[in-house]
């Protein structure tokens, strides 16, 4: 059984398909996580959106409508948890007279090509998990780098030898640079 | 000139000469393509660093995972798992019926009668005597070979039937008691071990 896509994942876990549900709690735990953790939410929070989140798609698997959004919906799902919880905190506070929780200090409004943004760094993950192992741990010791990547340091790291990176690199980037243009990351102007 | 991938991770990462980033910023300013791999490379790094800096702690994991039990219970049964759950109810073969025997030996009264089912390595005995006009009064001992115990029996009325008619306990030396209609019935024997339960169907009480 194929669970490329995210319809495909859906659909698997709607028939109650136990190793899709793995899957896909697997591939989408981070972006789920990444919500309250971007408020700056404290991690007891963090575990409950996630928890409340998986557990709703679980109720509702039935009705998402666009399969293939399931990105999206978790970010949106995850977004009104976190806002359900600043509500609650707001009114606990106001009841015990206690301020300054993480949860109280939520932006006004998300903003929306921060879902966007999410989505993409999604996607990014997808293609890294799909691009093989070499290339994957090649590539983030890359990406990793703050500035300037030290080969020799990467190469002992990976236990490569210094004169496979250069073609590995090429290789790489661009199979990842197809992944990701296949996978509608950052799509050209039209 | 037309910009590699290689290209603009170098000059993402800082590592090109003056001269080769100007080429590379007049190509970039010319091609929204290049523009396009350019950003795809600034959020793979963005993404790869902000990544390594924190990860989902395994409990949260495991709790989301766990919730895959509610997800297998939406599972329904393969055509095989179906068939196969039906060819586990034995069919009970009528082994011995006192009525067909002659003499009536042993039961109370002598307006019973006695009848053994052999299903599998399950042999059941009862003895039949009316309780009333509509109902038997039933004395059953069921003998298993194994070591399996069923300290439970549940009668149902056919296959599909999801609540018992009656239910009774099995005694250590497998003794028990029941009162039925007239009927066929599937006799489920529960099981100690709280295993597979052993459905003996076709036990016609005449």
């Amino acid at each position: 059984m194929s669970y490329e896509s995210d319809a495909s994942l859906v659909d698997a876990c709607a028939r109650g398909d136990r190793r899709a549900w793995d899957v896909l709690v697997t591939r989408y735990s981070r972006l789920v996580w990444s919500i309250p953790r971007k408020y700056g939410l404290p991690e007891s929070d963090c575990e409950d959106v996630h928890q409340t989140v998986f557990s709703a798609l679980v109720r509702h698997i039935d009705e998402l409508r666009q399969r293939e959004r399931l990105a999206s919906w978790l970010i949106t799902t995850a977004t009104r948890e976190c806002w359900r919880l600043r509500r609650s905190t707001r009114t606990r506070a106001a009841l015990t007279g206690e301020h300054g929780s993480a949860a109280e200090d939520l932006p006004a409004v998300p903003l929306p090509e921060t879902d966007r943004d999410e989505e993409e760094r999604q996607l990014v993950r997808e293609g890294l998990a799909t691009i093989g192992e070499r290339c994957r741990d090649l590539l983030t010791a890359l990406f990793a780098a703050p500035a300037n990547p030290h080969y020799p340091e990467i190469a002992e790291r990976l236990g490569i030898p210094i004169g496979s990176i250069g073609p590995n690199r090429a290789r790489c980037l661009e199979k990842l640079e197809a992944i990701l243009r296949g996978l509608g990351v950052r799509r050209a102007a039209e | 000139m037309e910009l590699t991938v290689e290209q603009l991770f170098d000059y993402l990462t800082g590592t090109l000469s003056p001269a080769d980033r100007q080429a590379v910023e007049a190509a970039l300013a010319r091609s929204s393509n290049a523009r396009a791999m350019l950003e795809r490379l600034a959020t793979t790094r963005s993404t790869v660093q902000a990544d390594a800096a924190w990860s989902v702690p395994a409990t949260a994991l495991e709790h989301a995972l766990a919730l895959g039990t509610r997800i297998e219970r939406r599972r329904e049964p393969s055509f095989f798992e179906r068939l196969s759950a039906a060819a586990k109810a034995i069919v009970a073969d009528l082994t011995f019926d006192s009525r067909l025997e002659g003499a009536l030996v042993g039961l109370r009264g002598g307006s019973g009668f006695a009848l053994a089912y052999q299903a599998g390595e399950i042999e059941i005995d009862l003895e039949c005597g009316t309780d009333d006009d509509e109902t038997f009064a039933i004395l059953g001992q069921l003998t298993v070979v194994g070591t399996r115990a069923f300290p439970q029996l549940e009668v149902y009325a056919d296959r599909d039937s999801t609540e018992p008619v009656t239910r009774t306990a099995i005694d250590a030396t497998g003794m028990f008691r029941l009162a039925v209609r007239p009927g066929t019935y599937l006799f489920r024997f529960v099981a100690a071990d709280g295993g597979t339960p052993v459905d003996v169907r076709g036990i016609d009480i005449p």
